[in-house]
């Protein structure tokens, strides 16, 4: 048996993937958060838009390639089949795909998103968290 | 006494003082969602959570604790972790109502929620969707 002194982390971190068909803005989150300038809300939805933002970059940065197999394969290794298969949907429709990770030990809008699993979709933009699971 | 007071007494315990009166419906009203959106879930956590799961402390402690904690304040204390000050101000507020609720804060939240309703945007998201008249206090500030 090993025992291990120390400080020990529980820590943990989850992957999420966002297609845009229509471009990637506060904005946009909101309406497909169901979330209206103006709510009471409209301050979340900020908070998660940067949080995702920030923990998020271009797929093909992510995984450093140029192919559209490259980005696949790096989907293939973090995601189920279905989002890979939307993700070749997206990239030949010349859609952008971005990729990042959350951190459960990051500040509490990304800590709680990395441990929230979610799917969100409408016709301009797809975001899928369903790997945020505890 | 109307309106909400709320007191984040630990990651997982949150207070609220005084019904609230609001149904799921009048909180989606409120915060201007869409049904069946993630905003409107965040809505659904923080009723269900903060409002719908609370238990009517002071009752719970008269039924259940008030042979094994002298009073009411001790229970509080040492059973709950309220410091003096928060001690003093809860039977201030039980002075002008009778109905103290006590939850458990990851009721119907899920992992982080509650951390993230303290420490973030929720915590906004919270103030204003509570009543105008609400005190809403938070530990950190004091």
């Amino acid at each position: 048996m090993k025992i291990r002194s120390d400080f020990v982390s529980n820590s943990s971190s989850t992957s999420f993937i966002i297609i845009l068909k229509q471009g990637w803005s506060v904005e946009r989150l909101g309406a497909l958060m169901g979330v209206p300038k103006g709510s009471p809300l409209w301050g979340v939805v900020e908070g998660f838009f940067e949080t995702l933002d920030t923990n998020s970059s271009l797929a093909s940065a992510r995984y450093k390639v140029e192919s559209a197999e490259g980005v696949l394969a790096g989907v293939g290794e973090r995601f189920s089949k279905e989002v890979v298969a939307k993700v070749e949907e997206a990239l030949k429709q010349g859609y952008q795909v971005r990729v990042g990770r959350l951190g459960s030990d990051g500040e509490a809008t990304e800590a709680f998103l990395c441990m929230d699993s979610f799917e969100l979709e409408d016709d301009g933009l797809y975001i899928n968290a369903l790997n945020c699971t505890w | 006494m109307d309106g909400v007071w709320i007191h984040f007494a630990s990651y997982a315990a949150v207070v609220t003082v005084a019904p609230l009166g609001l149904s799921l419906d009048d909180l989606y009203t409120r915060a201007k969602v869409k049904k069946g959106t993630m905003g409107a879930e965040l809505v659904r956590r923080v009723w269900y959570g903060l409002f719908a799961h609370r238990i009517d402390l002071l009752a719970h402690y008269e039924r259940f604790y008030s042979a094994e904690y002298k009073s009411f304040g001790d229970f509080l204390y040492s059973k709950h972790g309220f410091d003096d000050a928060l001690i003093r101000r809860v039977y201030e507020l039980l002075s002008q109502t009778r109905t103290l609720g006590v939850c458990d804060g990851s009721l119907g939240g899920g992992y982080g929620f509650i951390e993230w309703l303290q420490k973030s945007d929720g915590w906004f998201m919270l103030e204003r969707l509570a009543d105008a008249q609400r005190m809403i206090e938070d530990e950190d500030s004091e």
